[in-house]
This record gives structure tokens, sequence and C-alpha cells, in this order.
């Protein structure tokens, strides 16, 4: 009869919904990546592109977001950042490295996070990887940098010539 | 002073009582034990004295359809109906048995499946009677029995999954299809389409929903619940016709059970706090049996067995068979030029569709059932025309007929005397069961089927074996040995006139042998592996490379979520374990991290191998699986109730 009773109200619980007790689900969440680690090498204002293969090793379709964690994480583009996968299907990703014009050359690591994104009640549990990504600013800058750069250069000269020029036939005028 | 004083007390005392008094007044009237019953509370135990007590000479306990019913109260009771005799007399079992015959409609076949498999007897052959092929009978490919009912539906549904029936066959997912498309806008149930809704049959539905493995918390069935809830009077019943009965208020309960709720909850009181169990109780007489309503007694054996069901919180079907296994055999289908399709297939009722969209269903796995499922599974198509003689396969894989030829079909290389739809597989004879193959052919009448057989599958390179072809004689049902047939090998061979051809492959090589010739209708295949195999005929000069590769981190976890069940502030949780597999290349360090919406209950008090799951890591090794035991300990400050959602990650990097 205790169960009917009011007083039932007065103990503080948390009344977990779910039918079972312990364990509410049996799915299997995985993940799989490949390369498990990434390198990238490119001059400032240049950019390089490489793929992450993503596998759903769960027994059911799952929701993935990858990301980059570091301090100058929006040096990358990463299409697409969020995928739906079914059961042991698998997609590229694109992880565009591409760092600014004007960034010092320098060594820099990354850490690329892949993770699945449970979307259960309860206490959900996803997995993730995490891969390294070891980045090398070269000191030149890009090919396409250096002509862009080479064409103000010029320019800058032939306007400085044109002005002589000019200067020069309004003296004798 | 005094006076005041206690005249002050006497005005505050009535003060206190008058406040009192509207809860007192409102205080539930509790039943007499917890719910569900035991066959230990009296209310039950005496019920099952009083319905003893009705048993007749002949076995019955009332009129045969009470016998029924009160078979599945005393199965639900635990006990053994065929147990219950008076004296040396026939059992409630034998007087069911006895009486068979006398099921005429499809009600009375529903409630019969669900009596003999309460009892663990077998519903095809009960009493002589085979009261699954009736049931069966009454489908007409979209609904069971009278289209205008829903009750033989509701029964019917529960009478076939009680029978054994796969909950996924055609028949009850059809069936459900045309309950769920009659559920009316109050989310209830009628016993007729287009009717109001009463709680009687929408307690059946729920039955029939979830005894098919609709899930409780769908709508169609918490619509459903909430229209019984919106039901219920005062007195904690069900109302139907302006008033409560046992009845009602008994199948209401079931269904209530069958959701897997509790009747007495406080969601199943009534404004003054009565549950329906409450008021079913108020029906029961001193003698333990149950009237209709309190004034109409009306088939009290009936109302007493509808009542021991509800209180022992035992819904129907009170019992269920075994499902149906089906029958495996192989399908080969010979077309003109080719082998269409060759593998086996596992077939249990069918639902036929023929060139014109008529449906034809077939309880029993048949030898066009085997087709359809191949056809399922190969993804080739076949149409089958409607005629007067039965179902006639016309196509198979765009293959029509022409001429004399068409197709045909045998089993075991037995020409059958029946069409394909009435072949039952493993009962139709001959051939004797059990059914190994089904041969659907593309030949003209009369036309032999080829088999060969070699006297060795593995022969060393160099190696002779011998291919024997024979073909099978309709008349005498005998093979004999086939002269002049081609067997197809590494290349192609001409039997000789004892229906042998002898082979040497030179080679590692693995070929696929079979026999062909004009008149006939194609061989099996059998595989003979030469030397180590592998490579096949023309492709003997390459050298094949194959691999598999796994990325370079990859694993798993199971489960995919934790409930920890009711915990208070300062429990400890039961320990669950999470499973990790590493199926990557790499050996694997595991960390984790811990989100919540729960004011910090996860992030605080989660431990994973009995350390915070900050701190936690480990490795797991390339192939390797390993446990890890997860805790909470609800902190002894923690202020929020209710269920807490927080995630859990766990990270993989690479171990080195």
């Amino acid at each position: 009869m205790l169960h009917r009773l009011p007083t039932k109200a007065l103990i503080i619980i948390l009344p977990v919904m779910a039918l079972l007790l312990s364990v509410s689900s049996v799915l299997a969440f995985g993940i799989g990546v490949a390369p498990g680690k990434m390198e990238f090498s490119t001059r400032p204002g240049g950019t390089e592109m490489q793929t992450l293969h993503v596998i759903n090793q769960a027994n059911q379709k799952s929701e993935f977001q990858v990301y980059v964690e570091g301090g100058n994480a929006g040096w990358f583009t990463i299409t697409p950042c969020e995928l739906v996968l079914t059961a042991q299907e698998s997609k590229d990703v694109e992880i565009l490295f591409a760092p600014p014009l004007m960034t010092t050359p320098k060594e820099h690591d990354f850490t690329i996070c892949i993770v699945s994104v449970p979307t259960s009640l309860d206490l959900s549990i996803g997995a993730g990887i995490k891969i390294p990504a070891h980045v090398q600013i070269t000191g030149l800058p890009s090919m396409a940098i250096q002509w862009w750069i080479a064409s103000v250069v010029i320019l800058a000269i032939v306007a400085v010539g044109l002005l002589a020029l000019w200067r020069r036939k309004t003296r004798h005028a | 002073m005094i006076g005041k004083i206690i005249k002050s007390r006497f005005l505050s005392l009535l003060l206190v009582l008058s406040l009192l008094l509207p809860c007192l007044a409102t205080t539930p009237v509790m039943a007499a034990g917890p719910y569900p019953y035991s066959t230990a509370d009296s209310e039950v135990s005496n019920a099952l004295d009083y319905l003893r007590g009705q048993q007749g000479s002949n076995g019955s306990i009332g009129d045969f359809a009470t016998s029924a019913w009160t078979v599945m109260s005393i199965a639900a009771a635990g006990e053994d109906p065929s147990s219950w005799q008076v004296g040396s007399n026939p059992t409630i079992v034998d007087y069911l048995a006895t009486n068979a015959g006398s099921a005429s409609s499809t009600n009375d076949y529903s409630r019969m499946i669900l009596a003999i498999a309460a009892t663990n007897e077998d519903p095809t052959n009960f009493g002589g009677v085979d009261f699954l092929s009736l049931l069966q009978s009454v489908y007409d490919g979209r609904q069971i029995g009278d289209s205008s009912l829903l009750n033989d539906d509701f029964w019917g549904i529960m009478a076939l999954v009680a029978g054994g029936e796969d909950p996924t066959s055609a028949i009850i997912q059809n069936s459900i299809s045309f309950i769920l498309t009659n559920q009316n806008g109050d989310g209830g149930w009628s016993w007729g389409v287009g009717q109001a809704s009463d709680v009687d049959d929408t307690a059946t539905a729920i039955m029939a929903l979830i005894a098919s493995g609709q899930s409780p918390s769908s709508a169609p069935v918490t619509d459903a619940l909430d229209y019984i809830k919106s039901t219920q009077i005062d007195n904690g019943g069900f109302e139907s016709w302006g008033s409560t009965n046992s009845a009602t208020d008994s199948w209401g309960i079931d269904s209530i059970a069958a959701a897997g709720e509790d009747p007495t909850s406080a969601g199943w009181q009534s404004g003054l706090g009565n549950d329906p169990v409450d008021d079913l109780l108020t029906f029961q007489n001193a003698d333990g049996s149950f009237n209709w309503t309190q004034t109409t007694p009306s088939n009290i054996e009936l109302m007493t067995s509808y009542a021991i069901t509800a209180l022992l919180g035992v819904p129907y079907p009170v019992a269920v068979l075994q499902p149906q296994q089906g029958v495996t055999v192989n399908v080969r289908i010979e077309g003109q030029s080719g082998t269409v399709w060759n593998d086996t297939v596992t077939v249990n009722d069918s639902t036929i569709i023929d060139d014109q969209g008529g449906q034809h269903y077939f309880a029993e796995p048949t030898a066009l059932g085997a087709l359809d499922e191949a056809s399922q599974l190969g993804g080739f198509p076949y149409v089958v025309q409607d005629t007067a003689y039965g179902l006639y396969i016309y196509s198979i894989n765009g293959e029509e007929p022409a001429g004399m030829a068409g197709w045909m079909y045998r089993v075991d290389y037995v020409s059958s005397m029946v069409g394909a739809a009435d072949f039952i597989l493993n009962q139709t004879t001959p051939p004797d069961p059990p059914h190994q193959e089904v041969l659907f052919t593309y030949s003209e009448w009369g036309q032999a089927p080829l088999k060969v057989e070699v006297d060795n599958a593995n022969p060393g390179v160099g190696d002779t074996f011998t291919v024997t072809v024979t073909e099978y004689d309709d008349d005498t049902s005998t093979w004999s040995p086939t002269a002049s047939a081609t067997v197809h090998a590494d290349q192609n061979y001409t039997t000789g006139q004892d229906g042998t051809a002898a082979i040497t492959i030179n080679s590692d090589m693995t070929v696929e042998v079979y026999a062909e010739k004009d008149g006939y209708i194609r061989s099996n295949r059998v595989t003979v592996v030469v030397g180590e195999g592998s490579a096949q005929p023309g492709d003997n000069k390459a050298l094949g490379m194959e691999v598999d590769i796994i990325p370079a981190i990859s694993f798993s976890i199971s489960p995919g979520s934790i409930n920890f069940g009711d915990l208070g502030p300062r429990d400890t949780s039961d320990p669950v374990t999470v499973t990790l597999t590493n199926e990557g290349a790499w050996n694997l360090l595991i960390t984790t991290t811990v989100t919540d919406t729960a004011q910090g209950l996860y992030v605080e008090g989660l431990k994973l191998d009995s350390v915070k799951w900050d701190i936690f890591s480990t490795t797991v090794m390339r192939d390797d699986t390993t446990n890890c035991i997860a805790t909470l300990t609800v902190p002894e400050d923690y202020t929020l109730t209710g269920r807490q959602d927080g995630t859990l990650i766990f990270w993989a990097t690479d171990a080195g």
C-alpha cells in the first residue's frame, strides 16, 4: 500500500523515466578515421588541402562533427564540418589549411577532433577521436602572393617614373 | 479568564478540524493489497476458488466461451488448466477440445487460440481443429474477419501472436494498419468502423497493438490511454453506458498493465483518489465471485475470469507460443540462357501480388512463397497471373513464355502435381519432407533436369577428377547417366555414354562445374577447388591481390547511454559496465569529457573505474576490448529532481 501513499512525493529522488533500471540502450557507438595524424606545410597566404576519411562504426545512423582545436583554429576550413552517416558508411572530409599572408613562419600544433554526437536521453555516451595536426608555415609567401607583390612594385615604379616625367615637362613649360 | 482561554482553544480546534475535514473526506480508499495482486491475495484466491467450485462434471465452467476465458485466467494465475477437473472427470481443457467444433466465428477462433496458447497446446490441431488456419482463412489481405468490425481484428491479432505468428508478418502488420486507420479522433476505438469509442474496445486495441510489438509510448497507444483516462469517474472505474462495471474495469486495467503502467498509481486515480482497481473490487462478492454491476450479476463466471487477469496484472494474450521459424530451402532459378538465382531463403507466410494487383495471402511456407522471398533478396522481378487453375508463374526476371516453353517448378527435382502456391514446403508430398531445393525452370513440359556430381571436389593440381551427369526420369523417379552433355569447368567437356567426363586441371583454380544439354534443364553447380584454388578460369595468368585496410584509429563503445536508475542525494548508483573495443590499427589512449545540464551532477559525481572521469584514462591495444565501470554519486546538497541528462564522450588518441 505504501506505493499509493502521497508521502512518496516527499522523498527526494531522481526518477529516471526509462523502463529499464540500468542500461537503457545497448546500441554501440563507434567511429573510425584515417589518417591517424596529419601534417600541413605551406607559405603565408598559401593553402593546402588534405582529406580525412571518417567511418561510422556504429550499428545505427550517427551524426558527426569535425572541428579543430588550437590557438589559430580559424586557419582551417572543414567541409563538411557536420555529417550524418548510416551504419558502416564512410565519407571524406576536406581539411583546408590556409594561414594568413602576414603569418610569421613557424611550426604549430593543432588537434583535429571528430566526434559522434549522441542524441539519447539520460547520460548519453559518444565517441570521439583526436588526431594531431602538425603545420609548418614556411618563410616565403606563396607564388601567387609573390606575383601580387611584384606587380605592385612594378606598378609603383611605373607610377613614380610617370610622375617624374610629368614634373620635368611642367618645369620646361 | 480561564473560560476565555478554553473558548479560544476550542475555536482554534474547530478551525483546524474544519481545515482537515475536506482532506480526510478525499483520502483515497486503499486497495487491500499492492498491485498487481498475487494468488496469495484473498481477492484472487477467493475468485479462483469460486471458479473451481463452478466446474461441471464435463469439465466446463460456465458456457463454452466462458470456459475458454476461464482457462486464460487459470493460466494467468500460474496454474495448469489441464489439472482443473472434478474428480476424474474431464478437465476444462478436455471440455474445450471436445467442443472445439462448436467454434464458428472469427472471434470464436481467436478466443480459442488464446485459450489453447494458455494451455501450451497446439492451435493447429486442437480437438481436431486447426484454429490458426481458420483464423488465417478469414484474413482478406487487409484485415481479419468482417471489414466493418474492428473487435475481430483486435482479438485476431492477439490470437495470432499467441499462436506463434511472427508479429512482423503481413497478416499482423496489415491488420495493425487497418486498426490504426480506424482510430477515432478522441484516441479510442469502437467495436465497428465509424462507431463511437468505448473503453472495452479501446482497451483490447491497446493490448493488440502492444502484443504486436507497438511501443507503449507510441502515439496511438498513449492517445488511447488518454481516452480511457477521460472516461474515469469519481469511483475510479471507467464509465460504460452511464456507470461502471467489472468487465469494463477489468479490460481497462488489463490495457494499462499491458502498457507497463500501474493502474493504482496517482495518474490513474480519480479526482476523489479512487483508482479502477478500487472500483473493480467493489463488484466482488463474499464468495470471491464478481458481479457485472452492483445490481446485475450477469455471467458471474465470466466476470470473475476477467477480474482475475486484471487483478494479477496479466493482460491478454496471457501466453504466447514460440513464433514459427519458417522453412529454409535453396531456390535455384534456371533461365533460358543462364542461372538467374541460386541461394537459400527462409519462407514463412507470404503475400503474393498478381499482375492485376490482387493480393493472395498464404499462411504456410509455399514454393511460390520461396520464389517471392528469392525475388526480394535477389532483386529480380517475377509476374504471377491469377487464372482459373490458380496462380500461374508467367515470367521471372523478364523471361516470358514462348511457344511450348514457360516457367515450371520442381521440389527436390520432383515435378509436383499442384501449383507452386499450393505446395507447402516440408509438408506436401511427393517428394518426402524435409525439402531441400525448389527449382524453377524455363523449360518445356517433359524436359528432364540434369544433375552433376564430382568424385573429388578438391583435387590437387594435375589430378584427374570425374564429373558424372545424370538426368531425372519423372515416370520412374530414377536417375540415369546422360551422354553427350556439355560439362562446363575450366573449359567445356562432353560426357561419354556413361555420363562421365574426366577433367584434369594443371594450375591452382576454383571452378564451378555444371552441365547443359539441349532439351534438358541446366544442372546444379558444384564448386571444385583445384590445388590452392582462388584463381578463376581466364584469370589464371594474373596474380590476384586483396587486402582490407582498417582505419588508423577506430573504436566502438557500448552501450549508447546509461540510465543510473532512481537515486537520491548521497546515493551511489549500481556499477554500469561500458565496453570499449579497439577496431583500428593503432593502440589507443582513451580519455573522457563530460558535459551536463544538470547543475554539475555528472561533472561532479561521475566516476570511471573508481576515479573521477577527468582523471580516468586507459589504453586499449589493437584488436583488444576493455571494460570500464561507471558509477554516479549524487552530491549531498543536490537540489534538482527528475530526469537529468548529460553527455560522456570517450576520446581516443594514438597511444604510440
